[in-house]
């Protein structure tokens, strides 16, 4: 069997990710001790920016069908690219930090990417355990160890993370052995199809348990108490690697699993998720209200949109998966919470910063963190404004018009609209509290982090037809 | 040069000079100054010669014209859709008027120049012209949030708490009515595969129908109507002088034109289902407005003119409700035609109540801007009233006319105290020049209401679907 046959063209990001990073620990370890120096990040940035122009490239390729290890669709292609862009912002906001970058970081920051890529991309059970045991370990690591500025908060938020992760991992590997022995073999496609007689209830508890895997990882309501620690206690690069190789992931995995073989072995899956879907978004809106801290407003934020995410899932059970609503969604929530965390790091060192006057003290930053609440608030003319209609146009499509979750999910929308354009109005029109510590000058990284965010947002806010394209493409041949 | 070509500018010549306003914010603040003045009147009068000539050009057998229309979000069947009708026209012009005395406020009425302010003024014009230029729910949602967060942020930037109050109540409620715009954008999708309006001949029952109360309550919030009108009051003694003008005049005139477009347009045969409920509605409306009005402290200008203009919503309600031609041709003439006096109205009450001035001609001139939003005959807003009045029942007809005297009650009952002995600075030159200006079209549309006959035709093409439901003769 040649390489060519063997997909190389939808392999290479992986297998450049994974050789730089090879070649960078090799480096690390021959060039011990250590010194403070940006040129591994740079290279981990470059390696992360090589991966998505050669994702980006797949995309003027015919699509074929039959891969032999990772799937090679447009919509494994979607999610690559959205992990990608994530990751590279995140590159970008730990080039930005105070102090370099460990010298372990970018390989941390690397590999996690990857296992998040082989997670999504996989075709069987065990490559799915290991993606995501991959990215979870790496991610874990990367907040604890990127921790110089808020004194052990990093590594409270890390053992925070921990615990759920675990546990995680846990369910996902019983789950994993109770869906192998009742179907007989790890493969997804062959899940439902190769169930032997009687082994019906060994399937559903499989899935069960799977999907609370997946659940726990993606930060539902009630497993979201690590995720607004993590907003607030972790390095902006850390908080921002969390969603883009451990929620996002976890969300397109699910989205897969619900679309093909979890619909059949779990009855009741749509309402199961609908569940989790609106115990999120009312927990997250709901408990945006009150908070006057910016990274915990954007951690109680970040859980709602994975309650609104959950809810384009659930709508596409069992049929062509997100109809493109999730993905426009998860495209716009990646940018802006990275927005959000570039301002943050560039309006001062703390992670407890309540951003109040900023648009008075710092009018740049200020209108780039109304811009960035704006967007997550869902509003236009940005491109979550999208995806949000998209998700109202499905779910009432699947409600037929009515519908309890439906009228709620609705409401959590605009209670959490509310509670961000409010604080949009604290920084815009409240008089700035003298800082006793001086704001450090911005860094070019991070700035470029934050306008690239804001370009993203606003571009395809205004004009979203090639992402929506794209994510229409990418939802109907995600259909395993 | 047609019409296709140039409608875009309308949108795309406020929206540069908004960017050029931002780059201009980097410069020198005297040379800055000086250059956003010059950029501002240059941009304005560029805005107002064009809705010129589209309005001069404008012919009454155009009934819609789709000028420019390109896929926006295929999955809801959204289309970036700009068509012109006669009612988009005849409100162009007026929001043209509007934003014209907003920069004229914004440049001699503040204290300190703002390029900020300026750069809000045109991103408002441009996002308002897109939402009158709209043929597509969705984009129409787009359009209305963009608006709304631009005002509040117009309301508020540069002023005091109360200010800053005025710009988060106006905030959260355009927010809400976003929110239900596009809820409303997103059931007609569900239901129909498109939100072009175009396209949405006839409704079928169904999940759609969830649209209707949806966009019915985002346009309550804008128009606005009671109890949706709390938000008015605080704007409108609060806040920036551009930020104040363009929610009075531009804000409230565009959720009436909408109301006709998306609300009599889309859903004639629920509006005729439910006909006697917008009627009570609009006559509540303006019954509560006039009884408030009445209320107000005799030198509260601001606040008998934001209760006016709630009574204002309410007359347009009764209008659409008649579900006939002349009531609805009338409801829009009425409401059309307060913006301009109400925004000299408010700029005027503003002056009066920061100065305590009072003299013989300011007394005449706030009576004459006090008769004209009374509907006195003769002014522009006669011939709207007098079409509603003539357009429903007598017990209606009754109502509006008790409704409307003690609203224009409340409005003239000031002038006595402004023809009391002098006091007071003497007016500033540009104010009392647009004040004068803005009598003198009052005056002149009164006698020649012009585009009576090219909106009628607009109303009777919108009515024909009511027509196709059984209820019109």
């Amino acid at each position: 069997m040649s390489w060519a046959q063997m997909q190389s063209p939808e392999l290479a990001p992986e297998l450049l990710l994974a050789l730089v990073a090879l070649v960078l620990s090799l480096l690390d370890a021959v060039l011990w001790p250590r010194r403070e120096s940006r040129a591994a990040s740079y290279a981990a940035l470059f390696a992360l920016l090589a991966a998505l122009a050669m994702g980006l490239q797949t995309w003027d390729r015919p699509w074929r069908t039959e891969t032999l290890w990772l799937t090679g669709d447009p919509a494994a292609a979607f999610a690559d690219a959205l992990v990608l862009c994530g990751a590279i912002l995140a590159a970008l906001l730990a080039l930005g930090g105070n102090t370099p970058p460990r010298g372990g970081s970018p390989i941390l920051i690397l590999l996690s990417t990857l296992g998040a890529m082989v997670s999504i991309g996989s075709q069987d059970l065990v490559t799915l355990f290991v993606g995501l045991e991959l990215s979870a370990i790496s991610l874990l690591v990367y907040q604890a160890t990127e921790d110089e500025v808020n004194h052990g908060l990093g590594v409270r938020a890390a053992l925070r993370y921990a615990g759920p992760a675990s546990i995680a991992s846990a369910l996902t590997v019983f789950g994993i052995a109770c869906l192998w022995s009742a179907g007989g073999s790890p493969i997804l496609a062959t899940l439902q199809v190769g169930e032997a007689t009687g082994s019906g209830l060994r399937a559903a508890a499989g899935g069960g348990l799977l999907l609370a895997g997946l659940a726990i990882r993606v930060g539902a309501v009630p497993f979201h108490l690590w995720l607004a620690d993590v907003a607030v206690g972790c390095k902006p690069s850390a908080v921002l690697l969390t969603l883009s190789v451990g929620v996002v992931p976890a969300l397109v995995v699910l989205g897969r699993l619900v679309a093909g073989p979890l619909s059949m072995l779990i009855p009741e899956l749509e309402g199961l998720l609908l569940l989790f879907a609106v115990l999120s978004s009312t927990f997250g809106a709901l408990l945006a209200l009150p908070q006057r801290r910016l990274r915990r407003l954007l951690g109680y934020s970040i859980l709602a949109h994975v309650g609104f995410a959950l809810a384009g899932i659930a709508t596409h059970a069992g049929e062509d998966p997100f109809s493109g609503t999730a993905w426009l969604q998860l495209a716009a929530l990646i940018p802006a919470v990275a927005g959000v965390l570039a301002v943050s790091a560039l309006a001062g060192p703390k992670g407890d910063n309540t951003a109040k006057g900023l648009a008075r003290s710092r009018p740049v930053e200020g209108i780039l963190l109304c811009l960035f609440l704006v967007a997550l608030a869902g509003l236009p003319p940005t491109l979550t404004f999208v995806g949000r209609s998209a998700l109202w146009s499905s779910l009432i499509t699947y409600s037929g018009g009515g519908g309890i979750a439906t009228g709620v999910l609705m409401l959590d929308g605009l209670i959490l609209a509310y509670a961000l354009v409010r604080f949009a109005g604290r920084v815009i029109f409240d008089v700035p509290t003298p800082s006793a510590e001086a704001v450090p000058a911005p860094k070019p990284a991070t700035a470029a982090a934050a306008i690239l965010a804001a370009a993203v947002l606003l571009v395809f806010g205004l004009w979203p037809l090639p992402i929506a394209q794209a994510a229409q493409m990418a939802a109907y041949t995600a259909v395993r | 040069m047609t019409l296709p070509l140039l409608t875009p500018a309308l949108i795309l010549l406020p929206m540069a000079s908004a960017v050029l306003m931002v780059a201009l914010s980097g410069r020198n603040s005297l040379a800055r100054n000086l250059q956003a003045r010059q950029v501002a009147g240059v941009a304005m009068g560029l805005q107002a010669a064009l809705v010129g000539w589209f309005y001069v050009t404008w012919s009454p057998s155009n009934v819609v014209q789709t000028v420019f229309e390109s896929p926006w979000l295929p999955a809801l069947g959204t289309m970036l859709s700009l068509s012109l009708d006669a009612i988009s026209v005849h409100a162009l012009v007026v929001l043209s008027a509007v934003s014209v005395i907003a920069i004229v406020a914004e440049l001699y009425m503040e204290s300190r120049l703002s390029v900020a302010r300026l750069a809000l003024i045109f991103v408002v014009v441009a996002a308002l012209n897109l939402l009158l230029l709209s043929g597509d729910l969705l984009c129409a949602a787009v359009a209305h949030g963009v608006a709304g967060l631009a005002l509040a942020a117009l309301l508020g930037v540069g002023c005091e708490t109360a200010g800053h109050d005025a710009a988060r109540r106006f905030a959260s409620w355009s927010v809400a009515g976003t929110l239900l715009l596009s809820a409303a954008a997103a059931a007609v999708a569900a239901g129909a595969e498109t939100t072009v309006v175009a396209d949405l001949v006839r409704i079928a029952p169904g999940t759609t129908r969830l649209a209707a109360p949806l966009l019915l309550a985002a346009l309550a919030m804008q128009i606005p109507l009671v109890p949706l009108h709390t938000w008015l009051a605080p704007v409108a003694v609060a806040g920036s002088h551009s930020g104040r003008v363009l929610v009075l005049g531009g804000w409230c005139l565009v959720g009436a034109a909408a109301l006709l477009r998306f609300g009599l347009g889309l859903f004639p045969d629920l509006l005729a289902f439910a006909s006697p409920v917008p009627m009570l509605w609009g006559i509540a409306t303006v019954a509560y407005a006039g009884l408030l009005s009445l209320a107000q402290a005799e030198t509260d200008f601001a606040h008998r003119l934001s209760w006016a203009t709630v009574g204002t919503g309410g007359m347009l309600l009764v209008g659409v409700a008649g579900l006939e031609t002349l009531p609805v041709l009338g409801g829009w003439l009425y409401a059309a035609g307060q913006a301009l006096p109400r925004v000299a109205m408010l700029l005027l009450a503003h002056w009066l109540t920061v100065t305590g001035a009072r003299s013989a001609s300011l007394g005449v001139l706030w009576g004459l801007l006090a008769l004209s939003l009374a509907a006195a005959p003769g002014l522009a807003l006669f011939p709207g009233w007098l079409l509603i009045s003539t357009g429903t029942s007598a017990a209606v007809a009754v109502g509006l006319l008790l409704g409307t005297a003690v609203i224009g009650f409340a409005l003239l009952a000031p002038t006595i105290h402004l023809l009391q002995a002098p006091r007071g600075p003497s007016m500033p030159a540009f104010l009392s020049r647009s004040l004068v200006l803005v009598l003198a079209l009052m005056l002149l549309s009164g006698m020649f209401p012009l585009p009576t006959a090219a909106v009628g035709d607009e109303v009777e093409r919108l009515l024909d679907r009511v027509a196709h439901f059984g209820t019109r003769p």
